[in-house]
């Protein structure tokens, strides 16, 4: 929200480079190498987190009944043992190399195992995203216009609400009575075939809109609310625009910038909401494997997921600018 | 404009308190709604087939007349932990322990009447000095590939188990292994010990030999065994489906034609979907619902006689825990009936040996311990603290037996002076604790996997194995004596007395304090017949079949 007059400064200096597909590419890629050391960090703090803290993955994996001989014998296998300094530096090697190293516990390479878990997370976080804006306009723009009214006001409590309840709460409750009591939706899992998919990730995607819509409807009302005060929004109507017309043509394309920004900031609630959302509903996608990952002390599969969310957020906040930048030309890359 | 806000400003409140009032109590009704009321109504009967189930019995209900088995059908299985590798010499979880037993078969098996009974082969015979054992296999026995089981497999597989990291203990009596001929075990031990019980060990199941030429990674990608079912897929941590093994011995079975597992370890979530019809079976559900689950028309209970004691075992690193006055005041001072009641929700035991009713050769002279606060306050009086003192209670943090448990035991200790802090880790950090020993009072279990006491005693009593008495600093020679003495017999009467001396003389040292056996509890659909679960614990998946 702010953004947009800092960008407006910006984007005197910068409009003439950046304007253009290729002017766009080029930022975002400049964008991106930028972020390369903030990767970086973000496996060095997630390994010195996941090494550090108490706990064994071969005393776990041997099992209560293991002599201390072979979980040592297992932890110079895996190269545990080494000082923490020299691990790091051989797992960036590895990665240099493309290879993100192998799962301690299912002794399989971790990309593969990443993509076989990846799906449902896709589709969680992808149909949160939809299914939160599919909530949250129409009752924005219902609150704006009738700014003050009762209609507002509930919508606003209600959000308010929305806010506090627990995921897992909400999904239980939306399985509870809308899978159990009326069968018209799956009562968990993946499903088979894309209409499979689709009717089962509805109800975990409307668990997560349901926590994210407060939050995009509080501000997607103060912008339009500000937009059907400003001042291209009365010339319009003293032209004789219609109310409903103008809403939605004016300002809801400038709202919309707002909107994709405050999801892409949420990139990373979102994919907090996927490990407990995808218990609940039993989906087998990556916020299960982080968390049963970190409780093995999986070292690998803990630090590749890491990577994968941190580059995930960054490669979408990127786009996010590059689709506001699209949507709002005052806006720069 | 200002008479317009203060009107909307009391609506406001009004219709807040309102849309407030029903968001709170909208939920607790339809809650209410979705469960029937457990109690009074359907309670006793707890769906027929539960009273039929329980005490061990062999699963097929005697209270439902369902027919003659059927063949066909799947059984999709929603289990709270599934397996994490197949490879039977390196289970050390029950999850992976049950499923690799439905596809390995070993030379005996554990029944459910707390015996080992011959599976692949057809019996034994001893020599008379008590070293030399004789396996005769059955005739026609395959893989589930089609080649032939023969002795040498079964030598392949015993070796191989003994040169494990993780369960060649159970083999250290073994001194040879040889295949006389194709069909002829001969097994020579170092001295005279039970060996049936060692055979039946799930680390003792029969692969073939040399992995049938394969590498052992490609094997156990794709594992053949004798057992009633194969595995035909595996998405590790997500689903693992067996298929039925044409060629297993037990004619007829398995009647199923696959299983599939499903792992889903929030409860909430696996009985959601055990009531929506996604799956047919789960296991472990939470001890609060058994009986809404009960009470449920389309859903059955079963409660299986199992071999799991939960105790505390006390570190005697921490001084006040190595005073045995200190160790009977807290032992005197719980409140076992509580527990049961309060953290299982009634569906428990109380316990009184450390052994569980369905062990070999369990105690039962050995009472629980009941409440006394007046004579936990005497002995707290004669120890080494009689003015009380701070301890730690170790938990795994978030689960909510655990938290009720120690709970209830804080507000015992607390009426005698002890003051307990509940301290809450997680899993693996626990492990890490109890193996170092770091610990002071640590919520414990114990299971046997075959009906061998061996299996668990040297483990519990003997500080040189590396489990309960090292992390505890407990070191009683007479004990690790008569554990060692009781593995090298073939005497089932001596081996009566000695274990039974060991159960009485940790009754009366108290470094473990038993608290309660629970039941293995399975919640399925009435279409699911003759689930067998020996008190071990493995299913005997090949017994089960499926109404329409």
């Amino acid at each position: 929200m702010t953004s947009s007059v800092v960008a407006a400064g910006r984007a005197g200096r910068r409009e003439v480079l950046v304007r253009g597909v290729r002017g766009r590419l080029f930022a975002a890629l400049g964008r991106i190498v930028q972020a390369l050391p903030i990767v970086i960090g973000v496996t060095i703090l997630t390994f010195l987190l996941v090494h550090l803290i108490p706990g064994d993955p071969a005393r776990a994996l041997l099992g209560p009944r293991a002599t201390p001989a072979a979980i040592q014998a297992l932890r110079a296998q895996w190269g545990i043992d080494e000082p923490l300094p020299l691990q790091y530096w051989d797992y960036l090697l590895g990665l240099l190399h493309g290879n993100m190293g192998t799962s301690l516990f299912y002794d399989r390479p971790i990309l593969p195992i990443i993509g076989s878990f990846l799906a449902p997370t896709l589709w969680l976080i992808v149909g949160a995203g939809v299914v939160s804006v599919v909530i949250s306009v129409p009752l924005a723009m219902a609150a704006a216009m009738w700014r003050g009214k009762v209609v507002d006001q509930v919508i606003r409590l209600v959000s308010q609400v929305g806010l506090g309840a627990p995921q897992p709460w909400v999904g239980l409750l939306l399985i509870l009575v809308l899978s159990l009591k009326v069968s018209l939706f799956p009562v968990a899992g993946f499903g088979d075939g894309l209409s499979g998919h689709v009717w089962s990730m509805l109800l975990p995607s409307l668990t997560v809109a349901l926590g994210m819509a407060p939050i995009l409807i509080r501000s997607l009302r103060a912008q339009l609310i500000e937009t059907l005060q400003s001042d291209f929004i009365t010339t319009a109507r003293s032209k004789g625009i219609g109310g409903g017309r103008v809403l939605v043509i004016h300002a809801l394309r400038n709202a919309s910038i707002s909107a994709l920004t405050i999801l892409g900031l949420n990139l990373a609630w979102l994919v907090s909401q996927t490990v407990v959302v995808e218990a609940v509903f039993a989906l087998p996608g990556l916020g299960n494997l982080l968390v049963n990952s970190i409780l093995r002390r999986d070292f690998p599969v803990v630090q590749g997921l890491a990577l994968v969310f941190a580059l995930t957020v960054i490669v979408i906040n990127v786009a996010t600018d590059i689709a506001r930048s699209v949507l709002d030309p005052r806006v720069s890359v | 404009m200002v008479e317009a806000r203060r009107t909307t400003r009391r609506a406001f409140l009004v219709h807040g308190v309102l849309a407030g009032g029903l968001m709170v109590v909208g939920p607790g009704f339809l809650a209410a709604c979705s469960s029937e009321p457990a109690s009074g109504t359907s309670g006793t009967g707890t769906s027929g087939s539960g009273g039929a189930g329980s005490a061990g019995a062999p699963g097929s209900s005697a209270a439902a007349p369902a027919g003659a088995p059927q063949r066909g059908g799947t059984l999709n299985f929603a289990i709270s932990a599934g397996a994490i590798t197949v490879d039977p010499t390196a289970v050390g979880d029950n999850g992976s322990i049950w499923t690799v037993s439905t596809i390995f078969d070993r030379l005996y098996r554990s029944t459910t009447d707390g015996s080992s009974a011959p599976s692949l082969a057809t019996g034994h015979t001893l020599s008379d000095d008590g070293l030399t054992w004789t396996f005769p296999l059955r005739d026609g026995l395959k893989f589930s590939d089609g080649s032939d089981l023969t002795a040498a497999d079964v030598k392949f597989s015993i070796d191989r188990s003994t040169a494990s990291d993780e369960n060649g203990y159970m083999n250290v009596a073994i001194d040879s292994v040889t295949a006389k001929d194709d069909k002829t075990v001969v097994i020579v031990t170092k001295y005279p010990t039970d060996l049936i019980g060692i055979v039946s060990y799930f680390s003792n199941g029969v692969l073939p030999n040399n992995f049938g030429g394969k590498s052992e990674k490609e094997f156990f990608d794709a594992p053949v065994g004798s057992g009633p079912f194969t595995m035909t897929s595996w998405q590790q941590g997500q689903k693992l489906t067996l298929g039925r093994n044409e060629h297993y011995w037990e004619e007829g079975k398995p009647y199923l034609d696959s299983v599939i597992f499903v792992d889903v370890s929030d409860d909430n979530s696996r009985i959601l979907q055990l009531e929506g019809g996604k799956v047919d079976l789960i296991d472990s559900p939470p001890w609060s619902q058994v009986q809404q689950l009960q009470a449920q028309p389309t859903l059955a209970v079963k409660k299986y006689d199992s071999t799991l004691v939960y105790f505390l075992n006390l570190s005697q690193r921490f001084a006040p825990l190595a005073d045995v006055n200190v160790r009977d005041a807290i032992n005197t001072a719980i409140n076992r009936d509580a527990l049961v009641k309060v953290a299982l929700f009634g569906n428990g035991q109380v316990a009184g040996s450390i052994f569980t009713p369905s062990w070999p050769y369990y105690d039962e002279s050995l009472k629980p311990v009941v409440q006394d606060i007046a004579k936990a306050k005497e002995y707290l009086a004669q120890s080494s603290q009689p003015n009380g003192f701070d301890v730690e209670f170790a938990i795994v943090g978030g689960d909510v037996v655990q938290t009720t448990v120690a709970q209830q035991i804080q507000a015992d200790l607390a009426q005698i002076g002890i003051k307990v802090t509940i301290k809450n880790f997680d899993p693996n950090t626990l492990e890490d604790m109890f193996g170092k020993g770091e610990y002071q009072i640590y919520f414990d279990s114990l299971s046997l996997d075959v009906m061998d006491d061996f299996e668990n005693v040297p483990y519990t009593v003997d500080p040189e194995t590396g489990g309960e008495a090292a992390s505890a600093n407990y070191d009683d020679k007479q004990l690790v004596d008569w554990a060692t003495e009781a593995g090298k017999t073939t005497d089932a009467a001596q081996q009566k007395t000695l274990y039974q001396k060991i159960q009485q003389r940790i009754y009366e040292v108290a470094p473990f304090l038993p608290l309660y056996y629970v039941p293995y509890v399975y919640a399925m659909s009435k279409h699911v017949q003759a689930l067998t679960v020996p008190a071990t614990g493995d299913w005997r998946l090949e017994d089960v079949w499926l109404t329409k």
